[in-house]
């Protein structure tokens, strides 16, 4: 057995090949079948799944080594065109490239390769091989192009390390050229793998540099007041000075020698008028180089804190990745169509936010494909191609970042949110029905709706809209929404760049300052308070021939009242969810990169609060959390769901926690994928005895067990779940491949609370079942 | 009866003269060493190490065990929409340090003149008590300590009518957390 370290090497090395077959493939797929542009990439497939193999013999992994094997079989004969990689072979593939992965997520066990899927999946790529093998037999003969001998390569690759092991094989030659212009499927330049927590401790340390930096600038700015006050003695004493050397003189003229007590006197003044000078010019010289040092500080501590920020930044293409595949399993369930279309995955984004991200961003996409994008035939039916299109843009406008998902199907339909409302007794049929229909739209993201089993079906969206958006609001930014039903529906997440450094606009309210992240600042004005107006008690104005509410941030915050004497009123305009609010504040400052800093868990969850920062003078300013501000200010009835404190170390989401306990490994790890796609935290047990152990150590929200298993099976681990008076309401849903209806009944009566059957068994059925026990 | 060590009960505590270099070099090399903190319970000698501070015309003590630093207060920033006995935030050598007015928590109506900062840890929390003056350390005998078993958030008093909280049970209110705990 290798050691740890080497597999944990191992992991992270296969994961890098997995993502860039798993592309390659898409690619590949995605072209006719005789287009022959994908020579080159098929080269590099071979060479990474070569190099996989010879990993995995190293760290002596018998099915990814197997696998990887017979990948490199099938790539070289469709390269030598002995093979066409027909969407069937690229389903055997994928499944390949799925059980190097779950290869890697469960622990390398022997005895976990037995599984029958894994044979499977082994016996078609060897039936793969073995055609494709037959075949060259048969045409061996004009066969020019190059056979890599494994051996050889292998050396090749020990040699050099990244040595590409087909340039030295003489036949190589032959495709060198080509592979010039190959797409490298692996980074080219030298890079050291730095965990994020080392990042995170490192921005920490630069922070308090900044800190550090500020005192400096107060002792500075003492040195400077030291000086004055030196310049102010100096100046009196010259004052004084001439009455000084008019008493020398007199003592002179007057013959009379002065006693030595006066003599000792004036002896001190001359020492002490030459200290004066001396200190003077010394204190002057360090107020000069004190200022020159610290303004070299400041230089070093910015450009340290912004390098370090940049390290955070990853492109946005490395979460993206795995967004083409799921979405084709997606839609290949769902017998629809859809083409993805991604843009803009070269931004860079904060790792945090990046992360957060990724979630959400799944949601949607999943939301696209299963409510969104309508069946082939619906779809001409409405004169629309029968190949549904979602793009997924992203794009750096200044310190934000703009995502939108979009995609060209049938819309949400205001009527059904309207009648979910309703129905969910959100609000009554008369203020369901006063509502406009991007107001009823918003409700979507309503926790009361989206995380109800029947608006799935009713509403068109589901699937935890509302967990999309406090993801985002919890990364100070917001999502908005546009839906035209029966063409497009279009959702837009607007995020800071970074998380701990982030612009604002400074305002004054009183007599304190307050901050707001300029992303969420629509604009900024100035009007005469003639302009306000008043329409049915509330006040409003009109900015940009748009009307919208004007409100005193001093009455939303409960401030002492705003005095309203001067002529004109100040206004900040944010927009949060599909709302715009005019706030009137006191004095509108300017817009400002500060370094927010983490509140206590006290106050991290405060209404109106999302964080605070240092301002240059160490003076703390708070930073509002418009989010709030507005939906306290529009009346919305979203209400809030704040899960996320303000400390950025603290993202983390309080998500429902799933115990699968199965003995297969497989449908462990296919259940997992697909509820951890659905946004749940997964934790896996082999059997009922181990479920039970990992019960008493951590808290569940559900169980999902198979029945059948060694040691404890799932229905003596189900009885003794609901005979535990501590455990009495964790739901547990059977899941199993019997469909004998005695079985299902030895299930109810012992007390679970679904039973699913694994013949019918698909992952919408699952999440259904999930959402209704829950 | 053991004698109390004074160094380590000093050394527990953070002065305002960590200002000055050396003290503030000896705070990291305890911060690093990990200090022990369990100095004030010893159930040998039968007592308790509290540091006693002034609060109106009330005397009042906190463990000493609770006691991160002691600090002089500067500038306070009102955080809006929170509870009243937040009196808001406090830079702390660049970390934001949340303000408890223990009177307004006890709902006592007296105000006072707070220009000291006891920077207390527990239960995951970190807060800044505001007092008027920090007096000192004192180390009791729990004989001496009289039980106000009606009082919630009271260890007990004095004779001399110092009021020693409990800090343990103060840490646990609820009311602490906006929001609550997830």
């Amino acid at each position: 057995m290798a050691d740890q370290d080497l597999l944990s090497i191992f992991r992270v090395e296969v994961s890098e090949y997995l993502e860039s077959l798993n592309n390659a493939l898409l690619q590949i797929e995605m072209l006719a079948a005789d287009d022959r542009s994908y020579q080159p990439t098929l080269i590099e497939m071979n060479r990474v799944a070569h190099s996989m193999k010879g990993a995995a013999r190293a760290v002596g992994i018998k099915v990814i080594e197997t696998i990887a094997h017979y990948m490199e079989e099938v790539f070289n004969a469709a390269l030598h065109q002995h093979l066409k990689l027909t969407p069937a072979v690229c389903d055997s593939l994928y499944d390949g490239l799925d059980l190097i992965q779950n290869t890697l997520e469960e622990n390398t066990d022997e005895d976990s390769t037995t599984d029958e899927m894994i044979a499977e999946v082994l016996t078609r790529l060897e039936q793969l091989v073995t055609q494709t093998a037959v075949q060259t037999s048969i045409d061996d003969e004009d066969d020019e192009a190059p056979v890599i001998e494994p051996d050889q390569a292998e050396d090749e690759d020990q040699a050099t390390g990244q040595g590409d092991p087909q340039v030295k094989s003489d036949d190589a030659l032959v495709i060198a050229p080509i592979e010039a212009q190959a797409v490298s499927l692996r980074p080219v330049e030298d890079t050291v793998r730095v965990t994020v927590s080392k990042l995170d401790r490192l921005m920490a340390e630069a922070t308090e540099l900044i800190v550090a930096r500020m005192h400096s600038e107060e002792r500075q700015r003492s040195v400077q007041q030291l000086r004055k006050i030196h310049n102010k003695w100096q100046r009196e004493w010259r004052s004084v000075r001439t009455a000084y050397i008019r008493l020398v003189r007199q003592i002179q003229d007057s013959h009379i020698p002065p006693s030595g007590e006066l003599l000792t006197i004036f002896k001190f003044l001359e020492t002490n008028q030459r200290y004066l000078s001396e200190t003077n010019r010394y204190l002057t010289q360090l107020v000069q180089t004190f200022a020159q040092d610290n303004m070299h500080l400041s230089t070093l501590a910015d450009q340290l804190q912004n390098d370090i920020s940049r390290m955070r930044l990853i492109p946005f293409d490395s979460v993206v990745s795995g967004f083409q595949r799921m979405l084709r399993d997606l839609a290949r369930d769902l017998d629809k169509q859809v083409q993805l279309e991604i843009s803009g995955g070269f931004v860079e984004i904060d790792k945090t936010v990046l992360d957060a991200l990724k979630d959400p961003l799944m949601h949607l996409l999943r939301n696209s494909v299963d409510h969104g994008i309508e069946s082939p035939v619906e779809r001409e039916e409405r004169g629309k191609s029968a190949i549904g299109r979602i793009q997924l843009s992203v794009e750096q406008r200044g310190n934000e970042i703009v995502i939108r998902v979009s995609d060209d199907g049938g819309g949400i339909d205001p009527a059904r949110v309207r009648r979910a409302i309703v129905k969910n007794k959100l609000l009554s049929e008369s203020e369901a029905q006063a509502l406009n229909d991007d107001e009823v739209c918003l409700y979507i993201f309503h926790p009361g709706l989206s995380t109800k089993e029947t608006v799935t079906a009713v509403s068109g969206r589901g699937l935890g809209m509302d967990i999309v958006r406090d993801r985002v609001e919890s990364l100070r930014g917001r999502i908005t929404l546009d839906s035209v039903l029966q063409q497009q529906t279009t959702f837009t997440i607007h995020v800071p760049v970074s998380l701990t450094r982030i612009r604002c606009i400074l305002l004054r309210v009183g007599e304190q300052e307050f901050a707001v992240p300029s992303v969420v600042v629509g604009r900024m004005q100035t009007v005469a308070r003639s302009e306000i107006f008043t329409a049915e008690g509330q006040e409003m104005v009109v900015i940009n021939d748009q009307p919208m509410p004007c409100v005193l941030l001093s009455a939303v915050l409960d401030l002492p009242a705003q005095n309203r004497i001067e002529s004109l009123a100040h206004l900040l305009i944010l927009k949060a969810a599909n709302r715009t609010i005019a706030f009137e504040v006191d004095g509108l400052l300017s817009e400002q990169e500060l370094v927010l800093k983490p509140l206590g868990i006290e106050l991290s969850r405060a209404r109106f609060v999302s964080g605070a920062a240092l301002l240059g003078n160490g003076e703390i300013v708070i930073v509002l959390d418009t989010n709030d501000l507005v939906r306290a200010a529009g009346g919305t009835s979203l209400p809030r769901r704040r899960i996320m404190p303000s400390n950025t170390e603290r993202i983390e989401q309080r998500r429902m926690r799933v115990l699968i306990v199965d003995d297969s490994i497989t449908t462990r790890t296919l259940e997992k994928n697909i509820l951890e796609t659905a946004g749940f935290d997964v934790q896996v047990a082999t059997d009922g005895q181990e479920a039970w152990r990992i019960l008493s150590d951590f808290e569940f929200d559900l169980v999902i067990s198979d029945v059948e298993m060694p040691h404890m099976n799932g229905l003596e681990l189900t009885a003794r779940i609901k005979q535990t008076a501590q455990y009495q309401h964790l739901p547990i849903i059977l899941l199993t491949s019997l469909s004998k209806p005695e079985q299902r009944e030895a299930g109810l009566r012992v007390g679970a609370d679904a039973y699913l059957v694994k013949s019918q068994f698909d992952q919408g059925e699952l999440l259904e079942t999930i959402r209704a026990v829950i | 009866m053991s004698q109390v060590d004074w160094r380590v009960i000093r050394e527990n505590i953070t002065w305002n003269e960590a200002d000055s270099e050396q003290a503030l070099l000896k705070q990291r090399a305890d911060q690093y060493a990990a200090p022990q903190k369990r100095i004030s319970t010893d159930e040998n000698t039968h007592s308790l190490t509290v540091l006693a501070f002034d609060l109106g015309t009330e005397r009042y003590a906190v463990e000493v065990s609770f006691v991160r630093a002691v600090r002089s207060l500067s500038k306070i920033t009102p955080v809006p929409g929170v509870p009243d006995f937040y009196r808001g935030v406090m830079n702390l050598r660049g970390q934001i340090i949340t303000l408890m007015d223990l009177r307004r928590f006890f709902e006592m109506t007296a105000e006072h003149q707070a220009r000291e900062v006891i920077i207390v840890q527990g239960n995951r929390l970190e807060l800044g008590l505001l007092a008027d003056h920090v007096q000192g350390i004192q180390t009791l005998s729990l004989d001496d300590l009289h039980s106000a078993e009606h009082m919630k958030y009271l260890k007990g008093v004095t004779a001399s009518r110092l009021v020693v909280l409990d800090l343990a049970a103060l840490f646990e209110d609820e009311r602490l957390i906006i929001g609550g705990l997830e």
